[in-house]
């Protein structure tokens, strides 16, 4: 049976999810929004999805949730907005965001930068995780937006965001949270912080692709996106509402935020036993500590053995996993994770991640094992970069 | 962007078979020691390129032997894309009783070629082409260093760090496969595949090379109507390989076998042009009748009726 162990990336939708999507698809086809009567069933079911949605991050009535087509065009449009509305104007100015920001935050930086805006990265520490601290150097009540994401999608660092939210908003600075990787993980609640903006997407909590949302908090400033009619998104985001894809989001979110209790208890479980016998493994260096990750998440260097070609063992054993530095699909982000928590540059290509869900089961996990295990041994004995056959050579 | 692009087309299952099975199990994979070598009659050369910082490590060895400098024996280990064991796989086969000044003159095409399965599909999607280009500067470099040969100091700068690719790889490789954005020089060393930083430096050596291009076609460019005999013997010899590589080279890479240009030469009113056989064309029976009739019958169709293949 093929395992998938690519959850950061996305995750299968669950049963249920489909089930609650699968009328919207066909004959309840309706657009929510319209008055007449047949568009009843699709009003209500948009209405029910849109309250889970509020519920599942704990969003105040007052504040918005817009739906939009993933983490990748919330976190563009918020950019986007606050290009307009801060910097051309010169009401604000710098962005602070983390090297670590997940790759639609740091192309759209990058292209910012390029049109003159000041762009602050904020550095990781030997674990993963930023230092709140760090800020300081370089927020001002100034700066235009703090942006730090919830959890780092490669090594699964838990960032210290409410802290940060915290500071921002001594500094008066809007502060905005890439929630993408955190939901349906840890628990994700907008009141305990004061978060500003808030991006997430439905695919990494086992709901549909193509569909995600932006938090806006009430009072905050956001420029439309897409221009037409007045009563979509509240004229915020035009365009005919992604029906099937809200109620497969709603859906999600009640299972995620439900499944926080006791599903992933069991996922850490299992990552656990995983993370115990790849601990056991010579020369392996697990990146992040285990207290400061989300429970599906291990990442981890295999000195000596190229992620790509550990991939391709991997998936000769139908397992199915991933590494940022896998070219070209990789998102290696501004610097490789290797260096940017200190680690031996020789080990950059060698990280790999697997990310669990509540669908992996524990028989997979003696599997996962197995075929790492198989694998490392078999690709050490190759490489010319494994200690092991330096000295053999030398000799 | 293309279609083909949108798709995109880098997908382990989407290799040909004959790339499949050297990624599985590459031939002539693993070191090579001392008595080994002296046992084949020849002298151990180990060369060392890239690092597993720059994500790809390549180490050749080679059994030279010493009286007459021709590689006994080829191997390799690596550290990289399991899809860069097909390409050094492919050119230490293709590298084996060749000597060692004759390892630079390898051409990108024909080591391309040896990896198809037919003679019209490509063997690797463009994102994967820099294998290739790994492959072949590791062993034109392990060949410099053999003969002790000191590149240019200019050449030999490191323009992107993350990939550790010179100055004159890029501009080879812009120059060879005629490459016109930034995105596709990636494509061909990897070079700001992961530091994009770079990007800027890629982009002034590729306007600068194009500029040069551009200024040599203007002199080079041959009016289509100039007689073959009249051109110079680089005007001949680029309008023979193109005839070549249209009508001819397909069909020996299907057989597993190739053909190198070694010289061409005037004889009175003949172009004499001297070839070699590589792979399974050389000591094939047709490759002094029907197989050298083809070649000389294109030519002659295609350029001039006075053109005599030779082959070594």
């Amino acid at each position: 049976m093929p395992i998938y162990l690519d959850n950061n990336h996305l995750t299968r939708p669950d049963e249920q999810v489909v089930d609650a999507m699968k009328p919207f698809l066909g004959a309840n086809f309706h657009d929510p929004l319209a008055p007449y009567t047949q568009a009843n069933l699709s009003r209500r079911a948009y209405g029910d999805a849109m309250a889970k949605l509020y519920a599942g991050i704990h969003a105040d009535k007052k504040d918005d949730v817009l739906i939009t087509s993933g983490d990748t065009e919330s976190n563009t449009w918020l950019f986007n907005s606050l290009y307009i509305h801060k910097i051309l104007t010169g009401k604000g100015g710098a962005i602070i965001i983390s090297e670590r920001a997940p790759a639609s935050i740091a192309s759209i930086c990058t292209y910012l930068e390029k049109q003159g805006a000041k762009v602050f990265r904020l550095g990781v520490n030997k674990d993963g995780v930023i230092d709140p601290q760090d800020l300081l150097d370089y927020i001002t009540p100034r700066t235009a937006l703090v942006s730090i994401e919830m959890v780092d999608a490669e090594s699964g660092a838990i960032q210290p965001i409410e802290e940060i939210a915290e500071m921002c908003a001594q500094y008066n600075v809007p502060f905005h949270t890439d929630a993408t990787q955190a939901l349906g993980k840890i628990p994700v609640d907008v009141q305990r912080a004061p978060i500003t903006y808030m991006t997430f997407s439905a695919h990494t909590f086992h709901g549909p692709t193509g569909v995600g949302a932006l938090y806006v908090r009430h009072g905050a400033t956001l420029e439309p996106m897409l221009m037409g009619s007045p009563t979509q998104m509240g004229g915020e985001r035009a365009g005919l509402l992604n029906l099937a894809g809200i109620i497969g989001m709603g859906k999600a979110m009640e299972l995620a935020v439900d499944a926080l209790e006791y599903d992933m208890e069991d996922v850490r479980d299992m990552r656990d036993a995983l993370e115990e016998r790849v601990r056991a493994l010579p020369d392996v260096t697990i990146i992040t500590p285990w207290s400061l990750r989300v429970p599906n998440t291990l990442t981890f260097a295999v000195q000596g053995v190229p992620a790509a070609a550990l991939l391709l063992e991997l998936n000769r054993s139908a397992i199915a996993a991933t590494s940022a530095t896998l070219y070209p699909q990789g998102d290696w982000a501004h610097r490789p994770l290797v260096d940017a928590v200190g680690l031996d540059p020789a080990l950059r290509h060698t990280v790999i991640t697997l990310a669990l869900s509540r669908m992996n089961t524990e028989a997979e996990i003696e599997e996962i094992t197995q075929a790492l295990e198989e694998s490392i041994a078999l690709l050490r004995d190759e490489s010319p970069a494994y200690p092991e056959a330096t000295t053999e050579e030398q000799a | 962007m293309s279609q083909a692009h949108l798709l995109g087309n880098a997908h382990w299952d989407d290799y040909g078979f004959k790339v499949q099975s050297m990624i599985k199990k590459p031939i002539n994979y693993g070191a090579i020691d001392a008595d080994e070598a002296h046992q084949l009659g020849g002298d151990l050369f180990v060369h060392r390129w890239g690092s597993p910082e720059t994500s790809e490590m390549i180490v050749l060895y080679w059994v030279v032997e010493a009286s007459t400098g021709t590689i006994k024996m080829s191997r390799f280990e690596l550290f990289g894309s399991p899809v860069a064991r097909a390409a050094n796989d492919m050119l230490c086969m293709l590298s084996r009783n060749k000597k060692v000044e004759e390892i630079p003159e390898i051409t990108y095409k024909s080591l391309e070629y040896f990896l198809r399965d037919n003679p019209t599909t490509v063997a690797l999607p463009e994102v994967k082409q820099y294998t290739i280009t790994h492959a072949m500067t590791a062993a034109a470099e392990a060949a410099n260093a053999y003969l002790r040969n000191t590149p240019d100091d200019e050449g030999e700068t490191i323009v992107c760090a993350d990939a550790g690719i010179k100055r004159t790889t890029i501009e080879q490789v812009i120059r060879l496969h005629d490459l016109t954005t930034t995105e596709q020089i990636t494509h061909y060393t990897k070079a700001g595949a992961f530091d994009h930083r770079c990007a800027d430096a890629l982009g002034d050596i590729l306007r600068v090379v194009r500029a040069k291009m551009a200024e040599e076609a203007a002199t080079v460019d041959v009016p289509d109507d100039t007689p073959f005999a009249q051109m110079t013997s680089e005007q001949q010899l680029a309008k023979i390989n193109s005839v070549i590589d249209e009508h001819i080279r397909h069909f020996l890479v299907m057989d597993g076998g190739d053909m190198e240009i070694v010289d061409i030469k005037q004889n009175g009113e003949h172009t004499d042009l001297y070839i070699r056989y590589l792979g399974a064309c050389n000591g094939c029976a047709s490759a002094s009748t029907g197989t050298l009739f083809a070649i000389e019958n294109a030519l002659k169709t295609h350029l001039d009726k006075n053109i005599r293949v030779l082959p070594l």
